[in-house]
């Protein structure tokens, strides 16, 4: 077992980068977690808002009163201009003298005075909220109120709002991505990363020429040296695997029961490609040095393409169909299924599994016949 | 008579229409430093690696220890150390890890292992370095590391192709008393070079080898025996009459003589005192000498002679 105690030797060596790597996934993920989601939370803003009063009657006032309900009026000891341009203020209304009885004649126009940081967010709110309130105030008048009630009316109907619940987002449940459940969804990116980044070194390292030609002079026998070299590679990837399970279930101790046993599944399936890939990039790559290069636009890659970052329903056409012909897409379905962003079927569930294991097959016959090509070639 | 550790009888390797190894036929025996002496693309690590079994050949047997070898000679193989041009250790090991790598993929008791393993640390003089990892250690040190990975498991063969090229003086001296040393420990070494110096002073037979042929076997002196040059005199003078040239080359046992640059090399074939003959003659007409030197016929004399070329570039 001399072959496969170097390949621990080597392993042993990369196990700073496979913590560093599970850290720096974990403290993102549980960023998120934790960070709580902000999709489906809507809350007014308030605005800073300065107001001079020229008019000053009991329609003026009762504005100025509603006004305050819904933002700050705030009074400013600097200059206008320094207080807009560092948003210590947001607007500075001016209500002209004669705004209560114009507003009773049915005139609209010239009603208020402002300044503003041009084109800001604050000036079209704001714009807008005077229009409402204007247009209410007119629309009871017109109706016959007086100007006492009609003003308190306009209150009432603008304090009036429909209630929105964001129940789904484009992608599906939101609050199924950002659990434990989700965890799996963005596994495929840290497996594919940790696969090439640890994997493909060793494996560069144990191929190298001048070694592989030591090791063939020696008295090894070449099925001996690969049996040796996968047992290892099988070891990985199952220590890897287990690793990102357990977490999994630290985080959303539910996230196995139902049909969530099938992220073990999905993820073990995935765990698996990701190591043929790996293999794969060693025995194509000319250095160690390019390693981290093709693990970035591997995965990468991959995550964008298959919606493990942005979910695939957010896809353009030409990237879903690219993303077909790649395994991460077929994972993303099935997690997908599973967090509840798409309706759980079994069947379907079980179909892109096959694919994702016809992925695992493909790889791993491509990497066999690779390496049997290469071992020729160092065979001279 | 020593036992017959190496046969190889007519050996035939092709690439193409190149033939790189043309019914090549050595025979080596127990004990010997066995020397493969000949210009880069002489055929010389083709034979290496037909004779480990790393190459598959067109024609001709190949024995080793009284047995065929072929790729699944595991029995053969476990005698034989290889220590190669390139340096083949693993930069993630250290010293001692890379040394206990290559002796385990030959010797499976631990314990047994574990001397092995002391014993070429400190045949190759790395106790101090036993920690470091390859990036750490000097060219020298490195291929020093290089042969202890070969040797750890005590071969009674062991194949060293070039190994001491881009190697330091000190380091290479350093090499090459140690695989004198090996011998005398009791193992057969093939040596492969194109440093005709370094063939010269550790073997004990040596083969000349050009395309792919050998074109010459035997001790250092069987071979300058073959060739007609026995002694070169060389002689710096500011001018040489050409009557005097003439008289020179009339001398006995004189067959070639030249002046240019102000230097005259007479070659001799054979016969005694040609120098104080030829000293004689321009002394005789007064000419005024510089250095004076005589070389005795090498490796490279030897290979010029029978091929009408050097064995290695002037910049080599």
């Amino acid at each position: 077992m001399q072959v496969f105690k170097l390949f621990m030797l080597i392993l042993k060596k990369k196990i700073k980068l496979i913590i560093l790597f599970t850290v720096i996934f974990m403290v993102f993920f549980l960023g998120f977690f934790f960070g709580g989601n902000t999709e489906d939370k809507f809350t007014e803003s308030r605005l800073k808002i300065t107001i001079t009063d020229n008019d000053n009657t009991p329609e003026s006032k009762a504005l100025i009163e509603y006004i305050g309900t819904k933002h700050d009026i705030v009074t400013s000891n600097i200059d206008m201009k320094d207080a807009l341009f560092f948003g210590t203020v947001d607007y500075e209304l001016t209500i002209n003298n004669g705004y209560a009885r114009n507003l009773a004649d049915g005139k609209t126009e010239g009603l208020f005075t402002s300044r503003h940081v041009y084109n800001s967010y604050s000036v079209a709110y704001m714009s807008s909220f005077l229009d409402e309130y204007v247009s209410c105030v007119r629309a009871c008048t017109a109706a016959g109120d007086d100007m006492t009630y009609a003003v308190k009316k306009a209150a009432d109907a603008m304090d009036t709002n429909t209630e929105v619940t964001m129940i789904t987002s484009e992608a599906g449940n939101i609050n199924g991505l950002m659990s434990g459940k989700g965890f799996f969804r963005y596994l495929p990116y840290i497996l594919l990363s940790l696969m090439i980044c640890v994997l493909s070194p060793v494996m560069m390292s144990i191929n190298s020429k001048e070694v592989r030609f030591r090791t063939n002079c020696s008295a090894v026998r070449p099925v001996s040296f690969m049996m040796q070299i996968l047992l290892g590679c099988v070891i990985y990837v199952l220590a890897i695997w287990v690793l990102f399970m357990t977490l999994g279930i630290l985080l959303d101790k539910s996230a196995f029961s139902g049909s969530g046993w099938l992220n073990i599944v999905n993820s073990g399936v995935f765990a698996v490609i990701s190591a043929f890939i790996a293999v794969l990039v060693s025995m194509l790559l000319p250095s160690q040095q390019t390693v981290n290069l093709a693990s970035n636009v591997i995965s990468l890659v991959m995550s964008f393409m298959c919606g493990v970052f942005v979910p695939q329903t957010m896809l353009g056409d030409t990237v879903i169909s690219i993303g077909k012909f790649l395994p991460a897409f077929w994972y993303i379905k099935v997690s997908d299924m599973l967090t509840g962003a798409q309706i759980f079927n079994a069947s379907k569930a079980a179909q892109y599994l096959l694919i994702e294991a016809g992925f695992a097959v493909a790889l791993g016959i491509i990497a066999t016949l690779l390496y049997k090509t290469k071992l020729r070639s160092a065979e001279l | 008579m020593a036992d017959t550790v190496i046969k190889i009888d007519s050996l035939v390797k092709r690439y193409g229409e190149l033939i790189a190894l043309d019914h090549l036929s050595l025979e080596i025996k127990q004990g010997e430093v066995f020397g493969l002496l000949g210009p880069n693309g002489s055929g010389k690590t083709t034979t290496i690696n037909c004779l480990l079994s790393l190459l598959s050949y067109d024609k001709g047997t190949i024995q080793i220890f009284g047995k065929d070898m072929s790729p699944t000679a595991y029995d053969i193989k476990r005698d034989i150390g290889v220590i190669m041009q390139n340096v083949a250790v693993y930069d993630e090991l250290t010293v001692q890890e890379n040394i206990d790598y290559f002796c385990g993929l030959y010797i499976t008791d631990k314990e047994q292992k574990a001397q092995y393993v002391e014993d070429a640390i400190k045949f190759v003089g790395l106790e101090d370095f036993r920690k470091f990892r390859p990036k750490k250690l000097s060219g020298g040190l490195l291929r020093r590391l290089n042969i202890a990975c070969g040797i750890a498991h005590k071969p009674k063969l062991i194949i060293l192709d070039e190994p001491t090229v881009a190697v330091d003086p000190q380091s290479r001296n350093k090499i090459l008393e140690g695989i004198e040393e090996l011998n005398r420990n009791g193992a057969t070494i093939i040596y492969t070079s194109h440093y005709m110096e370094e063939v010269e002073q550790i073997c004990t037979r040596i083969a000349i080898m050009d395309k792919g042929k050998k074109i010459a076997e035997g001790t250092k002196e069987e071979l300058t025996a073959m060739i007609k040059n026995t002694e070169t005199i060389k002689v710096t003078l500011h001018e040489l009459p050409d009557e005097v040239l003439s008289e020179i080359s009339a001398l006995p046992h004189v067959y070639s003589t030249d002046f240019a640059e102000e230097r005259l090399t007479v070659s001799c074939s054979g016969g005694k005192h040609n120098l104080i003959r030829v000293l004689e003659v321009l002394q005789n007409h007064d000419m005024h000498i510089g250095r004076v030197t005589t070389e005795q016929p090498t490796l490279n004399d030897v290979f010029l002679e029978i091929t009408g070329k050097a064995l290695r570039d002037k910049e080599e």
